[in-house]
């Protein structure tokens, strides 16, 4: 087991080293001068040269590859063109807040997802199993920001139940520490922050979580019809075994293999920084930010964002290899 | 046999209603199983061997199945009338069920070592310590090499022959009064059936369970039973001790079935293998009638339009036919 998360560690760097060749030639092959592109049309002559210095224009390709490569190994991701903050002070103020966004939309949508899909399979053709895979079919369908519009419409402007937008309420007071505000909010057991933080987090996430959570139930309900066909089924039933046992032990095991898959897919698409959600509930991560920054044409915050995108999408998979060993002995053999 | 029977089953009818038809699995079966006493219960594919082991582990799903009628006593108790929470503590205890495939049979997410242990905690109130010492003896009965090793073991690192052996020792783990096999050795080559065949036999004389042996193969129940019930499309055709049965086979069927075994040395190359002529009918398009009646040789008017009722003969065999009748 140990050996094969080494292995599988290991594997990851061929593909990390991938992800920077295509952001580096990213910024490479864009014509002109990517020092002028990087400091604009009115930048001093001085300031030019000191960013083809830096960039090693001057020096072979390969060689500004491996510098790069350096800078990044470094988490030196430049300054933005915009904003001219670091690039990695940026990301270190907005990822906690989509790895949160993303995090609590993962938990809603792999909990009712894999909670409707064993209730559809075990009542097979039942109205419950019929609505949940109607409404999945909707949930998939949906999109994301015309449902967060709807969502906001319905429960912030008319009912008045959650905040429109935002992370935090302006007068609400809270010690950052992670810059992730629901960990703060528990670590310095400031409960009227946290209420306040769950109350904004609630409808991104929520209108985040639909699709993932339409995609989790189908997958799990079809994965457990096919499970719970298996003789091992018919051999738990012959043991005494009670139904709920059957169901949560000896099929839910088997059933969740394919479904885990499914779910850091989603995940590490999330990660990704939702962008449309983001920007509909004005929520501070780093989808709105990179959304920005292509707007905006800001190479550096492009260049940071892709980086960081592709890497926590490598990581969730080395994650769900990782857990799909736990679950399934078969796999580490191999 | 004036022991009083373990199993005792009475007109069995168990039925499944497919788009808007009744088929009729099971059909009027009635048999008895003595304490220790073996049964065998042999026919083609789809003739209700299986679904009558399902009817008495009480796993038939219902809908689309439905008992239609029959009793069956175990220990006194009618099973088909006991609510599933007690009936559950009757399976995996006091019967025991192993099945054709032992390599999709057990769970491949669990141990083997769990997944025997499972059954003695689920019926016995054991420390943990205890159970684990249960498994190691179960798999020392059944003859697996080095159990305090193989039970930390998952399925796909056993072979087949073993694998079939974890089920027996689940089967015998809690000590059965009864154990249902069905077509245990179907699916492993012929040194390794010999030598599950040959296990079972032997537990069978150090445990006294009474065994159900459900297969299609009239061979392995020679060695197995000492009564074999032959099914038909549903039916039981023929019931006699196994010596009975084997030496003066007296439904047209059993003859039929016996005499498509070829003999080593007995049946020369050009000689070719008797047959039963014609196939198994539909459960959907039963024949009127007596359900052989349309593949049998000596079929006669009346066996085309009435059902042939089941007559004791002098030695106590039961036989569903008009030539006996």
């Amino acid at each position: 087991m140990f050996g094969f998360i080494i292995r599988r560690t290991l594997a990851v760097i061929p593909t990390l080293l991938g992800v920077t060749i295509v952001v580096f030639f990213m910024l490479a092959i864009t014509p002109g001068d990517p020092a002028e592109l990087l400091l604009g049309e009115r930048a001093t002559q001085e300031s030019l040269d000191a960013m083809r210095e830096y960039l090693g224009l001057k020096k072979p390709l390969y060689i500004q590859y491996g510098m790069f490569l350096k800078r990044v190994v470094q988490f030196d991701l430049g300054e933005t063109i915009w904003s001219r903050q670091k690039v990695s002070i940026e990301i270190k103020e907005r990822f906690p807040a989509t790895i949160e966004l993303a995090l609590v939309a993962m938990v809603i949508s792999s909990f009712f997802g894999v909670l409707f899909g064993i209730i559809s399979a075990t009542k097979q053709y039942s109205w419950f199993d019929y609505v949940s895979m109607v409404g999945s079919l909707i949930g998939v369908s949906m999109p994301v920001f015309w449902l967060g519009l709807i969502f906001m419409l319905l429960f912030s402007l008319t009912l008045g139940w959650f905040p429109m937008s935002g992370r935090i309420g302006i007068d609400t007071n809270l010690q950052v520490i992670t810059n992730f505000y629901i960990i703060d909010a528990i670590i310095t057991r400031n409960w009227p922050a946290l209420m306040d933080c769950l109350r904004h987090i609630a409808l991104p996430a929520l209108a985040l979580s639909t699709i993932p959570l339409a995609i989790v139930s189908r997958m799990t309900r079809s994965s457990m019809l096919e499970v719970l066909r298996q003789d091992y089924i018919k051999t738990a039933k012959a043991k005494g075994l009670g139904q709920m046992k059957i169901i949560f032990k000896h099929a839910l095991r088997n059933g969740l293999i394919p479904v885990i898959t499914v779910i850091g897919l989603q995940f590490g698409i999330l990660l990704g920084g939702a962008i449309l959600t983001e920007t509909v509930f004005a929520w501070p991560g780093v989808g709105k930010w990179l959304y920005e920054g292509v707007v905006k044409r800001d190479y550096m915050v492009i260049q940071g964002g892709t980086l960081l995108v592709a890497t926590s999408f490598v990581i969730v998979n080395l994650l769900v290899d990782i857990l799909y060993a736990v679950i399934n002995p078969r796999i580490s053999v191999k | 046999m004036l022991e009083r029977p373990l199993l005792e089953m009475r007109n069995l009818k168990t039925y499944f209603k497919v788009r808007g038809n009744i088929l009729k699995a099971v059909d009027d079966v009635s048999f008895t199983l003595a304490p220790g006493e073996t049964l065998g219960l042999v026919g083609e594919s789809g003739c209700g061997k299986s679904v009558t082991a399902a009817t008495i582990m009480g796993l038939i799903p219902i809908p689309p199945g439905m008992i239609a009628g029959g009793e069956i006593y175990f220990n006194g108790v009618d099973l088909l009338k006991l609510p599933e929470s007690r009936m559950r503590k009757i399976r995996g205890c006091d019967i025991s069920m192993i099945f054709q495939e032992p390599m999709t049979s057990l769970n491949p997410v669990f141990t083997v070592g769990d997944q025997v242990g499972e059954v003695i905690e689920l019926h016995e109130k054991l420390s943990r310590s205890e159970i684990r010492r249960r498994i190691i003896d179960a798999f020392r009965l059944v003859g697996i090499p080095a159990p305090e090793k193989r039970l930390d073991d998952y399925p796909h690192q056993m072979s087949g022959g073993m694998r079939q052996r974890v089920m027996i020792a689940m089967a015998l783990a809690c000590n059965p009064r009864m154990m249902i096999a069905d077509e245990p050795t179907t699916a492993l080559d012929v040194t390794i059936q010999a030598q599950i065949l040959e296990l079972m036999n032997d537990l069978k004389r150090k445990t006294g369970t009474a065994i159900l042996f459900i297969t299609h193969d009239l061979g392995v129940i020679a060695e197995m039973a000492q009564k074999v019930a032959v099914m038909y499309a549903g039916k039981v055709m023929e019931l006699a001790t196994a010596a009975d049965l084997y030496t003066e086979p007296k439904h047209p069927y059993t003859v039929g079935l016996l005499s498509s075994i070829p003999v080593l040395g007995k049946t020369s190359k050009k000689q070719r293998l008797s047959t039963i002529r014609g196939v198994v009918p539909s459960l959907f398009s039963l024949p009127p009638g007596c359900l052989f009646s349309d593949r049998c040789p000596e079929t006669r008017e009346i066996c085309q339009n009435e059902d042939p009722p089941m007559t004791t003969l002098a030695d106590k065999r039961l036989v569903r036919c008009f030539n006996y009748a």
